[in-house]
């Protein structure tokens, strides 16, 4: 058996699920994050912080990937 | 803790012990119950036999993960630097992720080849025992020191729920030798039984607690947020007051308190214990929901607190001190046993895998390799007496060595990423033990130099330094150094193509 590397997906779910999981770690990480709370601070959204809500929407779509990738037996 | 004294009331103090007690005592049974259940088997006792459903360990994975950092020193992390804190979202989702793409990869390696503890399956793969003695001793050395940590908390929070009326020193005593008592009686399967009743009661005890004081000082969450942003603008805002969250601090703790935790051996350990692959990727795809919303009702504590008691010198006592002077006495002592079981179900769970890593690397590899199951058994209780009584020093007295240590240890058992994902992602050119052997030795040094010489040179966080300066030996080493048998890396490499694109989990089955 022939043994080839394991760190890229080889599936097309995979492969989805990795890119779109690396975009939004992406997105929480500097110097997106820091962008976002320098020049949206001033926006509220259902009564929080911009960057709490914005925080919390990228964590919550990340776990739903997760699941995704679950479902797609990934 | 002079203010706090003066808010206990005879109600609430006795209410709150009591309820601590309560606690205590069920989990005793627990153990005893857990004990009846037990096999005279090494992988019962050390891996609850390698069936830990999905439940049982999705909530000792959390009840683990989770100390007592998590309900007090969480909120005070928001009320001292605001609103940053809430990037632990970014490591708790990334737990997940690692969950579900490296932890299923360990799970199958143990099933296959009967792993029990990092070290046995990095010795294995690396055809060392110089590996082995190194893994092991990290393994234990960097996660003795929470046993100090979480048992000094165990004494706190029993302190502060009696009004002082039981000492730092009695109640430190007491919670360390319940909770090796019930290790000791059922192993592994009494640290899973109790994480599940402790899973349960943290979360509902943070979650209440966070609510019930929002509502009571605020009018609710949302007013709770308005209040912030009229007296406290500078905790809703980066880097924080004190300018605590720069970039690289943030990514720093991404990296080091999702792999950091994850790799030490009392995380570890559990992906042996699954019953299936399946049972993992579960775990992968759900904990974060767990480890992330815990966070919620402790920001509300954390900046609610920082407008509605400012000036604390210690701010991990927000929650407590908010629940004395505002919450109904019953609630209180709920919450303070639910900050017990976040504290001890971390401790039992480090006594357990620094007695598995002690038990079976050191003392059946190297002292006494042909005894039977109930002898290791036997050992494994002493180890844990000897780990208690060391703990209980170190709780107890000050060292200030420790302070260094402890400050060490949290990106400690970082440095063995290289090594596992040596083993666990296949690659043309794999790494050589020359290569993770002086990998981590050059990591290990960084990170003394990055946390204690010079913390976090330039604004970045130890674990990056050290982690880096670690990978990069370990690589260019590796290109020089001979790698281990072709043989072994076919047999290894070989089991997880065949598991993760092959024929899964039936191909796992063949050996055992």
């Amino acid at each position: 058996m022939s043994i080839r590397n394991h760190y890229f997906p080889r599936t097309s779910a995979g492969k989805k699920a990795t890119l779109i999981f690396l975009i939004l770690m992406l997105l929480v990480q500097p110097p997106i994050v820091f962008w976002v709370d320098e020049n949206l601070r001033n926006i509220w959204i259902s009564g929080t912080p911009f960057l709490y809500s914005y925080l919390a929407t990228v964590y919550f779509v990340q776990i739903g990937v997760l699941i995704w990738a679950l479902w797609k037996k990934v | 803790m002079g203010s706090l004294e003066k808010g206990v009331t005879l109600e609430t103090w006795v209410v709150a012990t009591g309820l601590i007690f309560a606690y205590i005592a069920f989990t005793i049974v627990i153990g005893f119950v857990a004990n009846r259940a037990l096999a005279v088997d090494m992988e019962d006792f050390l891996l609850y036999g390698r069936k830990a459903g999905f439940v049982v360990l999705y909530l000792s994975v959390v009840a683990t993960y989770h100390s007592a950092f998590a309900f007090l020193g969480s909120s005070g992390f928001f009320y001292t630097h605001g609103i940053g804190f809430w990037q632990a979202g970014t490591w708790t989702v990334l737990v997940g992720a690692i969950t579900y793409t490296l932890g299923v990869r360990i799970w199958a390696l143990g099933k296959k080849f009967s792993y029990m503890t990092p070290a046995d399956m990095l010795a294995d793969f690396y055809e060392s025992e110089a590996v082995r003695i190194v893994v092991a001793l990290v393994s234990v050395f960097f996660t003795i020191l929470y046993i100090q940590v979480q048992a000094q908390g165990l004494g706190y929070i029993i302190s502060v729920a009696s009004g002082d009326r039981i000492s730092f020193e009695f109640g430190t005593f007491i919670l360390l030798v319940v909770a090796s008592g019930y290790l000791m009686a059922g192993g592994l399967r009494a640290v899973y039984w109790t994480d599940v009743i402790q899973g349960i009661w943290m979360y509902v005890a943070v979650w209440v607690g966070g609510l019930v004081l929002s509502y009571r000082l605020f009018g609710g969450p949302l007013n709770l947020w308005k209040e912030v942003r009229i007296a406290r603008p500078d905790l809703l805002s980066l880097p924080g007051p004190e300018g605590f969250f720069t970039p690289g601090m943030w990514m720093g703790m991404t990296i080091a308190l999702s792999f950091g935790i994850i790799l030490q051996p009392h995380i570890m350990i559990r992906y042996y214990t699954a019953a299936s692959g399946k049972t993992i990727k579960w775990l992968g795809a759900t904990t974060p929901i767990f480890l992330l919303t815990l966070y919620i009702p402790t920001a509300l504590v954390g900046l609610g607190g920082a407008v509605a008691l400012p000036g604390l010198s210690n701010p991990d006592q927000i929650f407590p001190e908010l629940l004395f002077r505002f919450a109904p006495a019953w609630l209180t002592g709920l919450i303070l046993a639910g900050a017990t079981a976040a504290a001890m179900s971390t401790l039992d769970s480090i006594l357990h895998a620094n007695m598995t890593v002690l038990t079976r690397d050191i003392y059946q590899r190297y002292f006494f390799p042909k005894r039977t199951a109930s002898h290791y058994l036997w050992a494994g209780r002493g180890i844990v007496m000897v780990l208690v009584l060391v703990g209980y020093i170190l709780s107890v007295k000050t060292f200030n060595v420790l302070v260094t240590l402890v400050a060490l240890s949290g990106s400690g058992a970082l440095q063995l990423l290289p090594a596992i994902l040596g083993v666990c992602y296949p690659v043309r050119k794999p790494f050589t033990k020359a290569g993770v052997l002086l990998g981590m030795s050059v990591g290990f040094c960084t990170l003394y130099w990055a946390l204690v010489i010079s913390p976090h040179p330039f604004g970045v966080h130890a674990a990056m330094w050290s982690l880096g300066t670690n990978v990069m030996t370990c690589m260019i080493t590796s290109r020089f150094t001979k790698p281990s048998s072709a043989s072994t890396i076919k047999r290894i490499h070989g089991t997880l193509e065949e598991y993760i694109y092959g024929s899964g989990e039936s191909s796992l089955e063949e050996i055992n």
